[in-house]
């Protein structure tokens, strides 16, 4: 599922997180599932406040990724689906 | 019942009995786990290998037959990890991990890994050095403290393997048994080792990669990659849930983690001088 750039992503708030200091560990105790993300999905996730559309993310992180924004959007557009595909979201 | 052997045992606070009448295998059972001692009137599993017809054996569990088979080997394997895994259902407050491990002072370091990655070879590799054996196959951790804490498992090396290295060659045993997956057990006892009895703090964790192309190279891992390592080879996980990934978490955090690219017995000079700077 390819989400629009005007979605707001929420991350599930019943999810564990701790904080590394490349990335994050995210743990879903309905599923005993570990989930592990490298610094630029720890910072995606940290956007995914049900409030701030995919095209904000970029701007804001596309600088911090040294990337253009169009990259940074299709990036960001692949790590929410992966985060989708793993139930990590707010349904 | 005309035992040939009939010994007691404790890991934690799982105490159990193995015996049988099988002379040919007292031996390797004697040594199936360090010896330790505990009270026959507090047993509360038994095991027995007994002879049945012919060349056929059968293990029980508390006088219920579990397997029978005229591989007496296979049968001590399976009584082995039987034990190990009602000894580990009663250690569901630690953390579970399928690592081996050494005391080097009052540190312990882990090794990690699929199964042929080279755990048990630097383990014992780092016994020959005059460190202290934590375990082969299964380390405890205290979740809250993430003290280290020994599990009395002796080690399983392949033979073959044992036999090329020159340090190990001395320890073969006489009669080896073994096991399916060709590999025998060694007694830090029989080494003339010891055992670490007291828990220790965690100071390195080992990702061992083995192959024969690798030239020992020791690779600083970034924790994040090194939490998602030791999910994979965290065994209880689902038991302890949330305060388990905490403390895996935590323990990624207080050591240093490395990948150890070993493709010989030598590479683990490289590790030594890690240890020494």
């Amino acid at each position: 599922m390819n989400f629009p750039i005007d979605y707001c992503p929420k991350g599930r708030e019943d999810l564990l997180k701790r904080d590394l200091e490349d990335g994050c560990v995210l743990y879903d105790e309905k599923t005993s599932q570990v989930y592990t993300l490298n610094t630029t999905a720890a910072l995606i996730w940290e956007y995914c406040d049900g409030k701030t559309t995919i095209k904000e993310i970029a701007d804001e992180i596309a600088d911090v990724c040294s990337c253009s924004r169009e990259d940074m959007i299709k990036d960001i557009q692949k790590t929410i689906t992966d985060f989708d595909e793993k139930s990590l979201l707010h349904t | 019942m005309g035992y040939v052997l009939r010994n007691c045992y404790e890991i934690y606070s799982f105490r159990f009995l193995i015996c049988t009448d099988v002379q040919d295998i007292a031996e390797e059972l004697k040594g199936i786990f360090p010896p330790l001692e505990a009270n026959p009137e507090e047993i509360s599993e038994e095991f027995a290998i007994l002879h049945k017809n012919g060349t056929t054996h059968a293990l029980y569990e508390n006088g219920r037959l579990i397997h029978e088979s005229n591989d007496a080997c296979y049968l001590v394997e399976l009584l082995e990890w039987t034990a190990t895994f009602r000894a580990l259902e009663s250690l569901n407050n630690f953390v579970q991990l399928h690592a081996s491990g050494i005391a080097i002072g009052e540190k312990a370091m882990l090794f990690t890994g699929p199964p042929g990655s080279g755990k048990t070879v630097l383990a014992l590799s780092l016994l020959l050095h005059g460190f202290r054996g934590l375990s082969d196959e299964i380390i405890l951790i205290e979740p809250r403290s993430l003290k280290v804490h020994h599990f009395p498992r002796n080690f399983h090396i392949d033979l073959e393997l044992m036999k090329t290295i020159p340090g190990f060659k001395k320890y073969t045993p006489t009669k080896p048994l073994v096991d399916s997956s060709g590999k025998v057990r060694i007694s830090v006892d029989n080494m003339n080792k010891d055992w670490q009895s007291e828990p220790v703090d965690p100071r390195w964790i080992i990702f061992s990669e083995f192959s024969t192309k690798n030239r020992g190279e020791v690779i600083p891992v970034g924790k994040t990659r090194a939490v998602s390592l030791l999910v994979d080879q965290a065994i209880n996980l689902a038991s302890t849930g949330a305060s388990g990934v905490d403390a895996l978490v935590r323990l990624v955090k207080r050591c240093e983690c490395y990948i150890f690219k070993a493709g010989n017995i030598d590479a683990v000079s490289v590790l030594m001088k890690k240890i020494e700077q």
